[in-house]
């Protein structure tokens, strides 16, 4: 195999490296910042006007230092504000979105309804557009309700995400059948056996559904954009205009909770991301 | 299993109905009163014009600008992101350090894009990093010209990558070894083997990473957005960016008739391809 280890591991440092950087950077001063990455086409002195000044990247910041992250968490109410907003979008989206979907994947696993597979279907069909059709009408609803300018107009069709159910029923599915008839036996009713046997056995699909659910809301651009103004608006919008002397620190912090939970939970996430991809 | 009472079927059923009520107002009753706004002339006069405001959407040089871009996009970034994973997970499946490799390629899947937009600017900004290293004497503006296609791609294999190599991964391991061996025994090389039972058994897999992969590409907005806001290069212009128009001027007809364009499209691709799926694993 060892003929193909640059093979891999060349994709693999260029896989890492953005997140490196954006870590190592995260402790170098603002002023350093200004002199490596500064935007501007700077004269160096009247005579060489147009001379352009190339940023100069680097793993090792020069001198390393605290300084980024104490003006974001001490002396930036902007920032907090916008990361409240991210907290405020996903957080509501992903608890709902368990508790909605749970039950409804049961009920489709488990159901006799004759014309079930008809409407999970549909459910199909929903999870596959792309948010250019969805937004259209999550839209028209937000306006129907008077939701225009409001999280509520991204938390409520979040919550409602098919494909919550999607993941949850296709965990359902490879789910051994004598766990769920065990609970028949004893005489347990169906919401019995839900909240008995099934539920419990959901933690694997339920740590998928939360990881998978968190990390997509936490990065949303298109919705608050079209829903939310400036006062409301999430880190992941707020960051691309976001001050040059802080944006490491800035761009860590916000991608360090998606960062941990993936650490934390990486197999429940790479199992919903197959039974995503299973059909 | 055993027989059902008439009120456990009630209970098991209403256990859907949150979700059912949830999906029904926000996506299927909206989604059918759009196809209303799709066949007035305006939400005021009311007018019913059938099929006028399709053929516009249709005509309307700035849909057609975002359609042309978008499915360029698709057909560049789709058979990279089936081939180069598939590269990957292959060779993975027997090395060493597996487990942490594979956790390198899937980390920038959950990284979020706004985290990542300064880094992009350094790189491929016109006195960004890639500049600085090839370009020095005549600086490329990556963003600002047809290369723009370019960087959305490396951005877009970069995050996307490592969900198609987690995909792969599951359909390689349900191809049992034993098959290989065989094979390796009937002396058929490393070409033959994937031919033979590699492409055969990874079929299912396969549509699965390509409709996924698909589906992926449309959300190339979002870089291309915080890159470069809502006025980018006209390379890379695209559906999300007329849509956004048609919303700030609360163009109903044109928003309506887009959207089931491209739903029309996902639908008859998708059913396309489970179709194709269905035929390749019957020849089996």
């Amino acid at each position: 195999m060892s003929k193909f280890k640059l093979f891999i591991w060349l994709p693999a440092i260029a896989a890492l490296f953005p997140v490196l950087m954006v870590f190592t950077n995260s402790f170098m001063s603002g002023f350093e910042i200004s002199t490596r990455y500064t935007h501007l086409v700077r004269p160096g002195n009247i005579f060489f006007a147009d001379e352009i000044h190339f940023v100069r990247m680097t793993l090792l910041p020069d001198f390393v230092t605290l300084s980024q992250y104490s003006e974001l968490l001490f002396n930036n109410p902007v920032y907090i504000g916008k990361l409240w907003n991210s907290i405020a979008l996903a957080l509501p989206i992903v608890v709902g979105q368990l508790m909605i979907s749970a039950p409804a994947a049961y009920a489709f696993e488990m159901s006799r309804f004759r014309y079930k597979e008809w409407v999970y279907l549909v459910y199909i069909i929903v999870m596959l557009m792309p948010l250019q059709v969805s937004l259209v009408p999550n839209f028209v609803t937000a306006q129907a309700l008077g939701l225009a300018d409001s999280r509520l107009a991204i938390i409520l069709p979040g919550i409602f995400n098919p494909f919550g159910v999607f993941i949850m029923r296709q965990y359902l599915r490879n789910l051994p059948r004598d766990y769920i008839e065990a609970a028949f036996i004893d005489g347990a009713g169906h919401l019995k056996a839900f909240i008995l046997v099934i539920a419990p056995l959901f933690k694997t699909a339920a740590a998928a559904l939360m990881l998978l659910t968190f990390v997509e809301n936490w990065n949303l651009v298109e919705a608050p954009h079209l829903f939310l103004n400036a006062a409301t608006e999430p880190l992941s919008v707020y960051l691309a205009s976001a001050d040059a002397e802080i944006i490491f620190a800035a761009s860590f912090f916000y991608l360090l909770p998606c960062v941990l939970i993936f650490l934390y939970g990486q197999e429940h996430m790479i199992q919903g991301i197959q039974l995503s991809g299973v059909k | 299993m055993p027989r059902l009472k008439t009120r456990e079927e009630i209970i098991i059923t209403a256990l859907a109905v949150p979700s059912l009520l949830g999906l029904l107002i926000f996506f299927i009753v909206p989604f059918g009163y759009s196809l209303y706004l799709a066949v007035i002339d305006n939400p005021v006069a009311r007018n019913f014009v059938w099929f006028d405001n399709f053929i516009a959407t249709f005509n309307n040089s700035a849909f057609k600008l975002a359609m042309r871009n978008t499915l360029t996009f698709m057909a560049l970034s789709v058979p990279f992101n089936l081939v180069l994973p598939l590269l990957l997970a292959a060779v993975l499946k027997n090395f060493k350090h597996k487990e942490i490799l594979g956790m390198l390629f899937v980390l920038p899947l959950v990284v979020p894009s706004g985290a990542m937009v300064h880094f992009w600017h350094n790189l491929f900004g016109i006195n960004g990093a890639v500049n600085g290293l090839f370009f020095r004497d005549s600086p490329i503006n990556w963003l600002g010209s047809d290369l723009s296609l370019v960087v959305i791609l490396i951005i877009f294999m970069w995050k996307n990558a490592g969900f198609n190599i987690v995909l792969y991964q599951a359909g390689l391991n349900l191809i049992p070894s034993e098959y290989y061996e065989f094979a390796a025994v009937e002396g058929a090389g490393l070409f033959k083997k994937f031919r033979h039972i590699t492409a055969i058994y990874l079929a299912p897999t396969f549509f699965m990473v390509m409709l996924m992969s698909v589906l992926a590409t449309f959300r190339s907005f979002r870089e291309i957005y915080l890159l470069s806001g809502a006025h980018p290069h006209s390379r890379i212009y695209m559906l999300q960016h007329f849509m956004n128009n048609m919303f700030n001027s609360l163009n109903y007809q044109r928003l309506a008739t887009a959207a089931y364009f491209l739903a029309a499209g996902i639908v008859i691709f998708a059913a396309g391809s489970m179709f194709l799926l269905r035929r390749v694993t019957r020849h089996e």
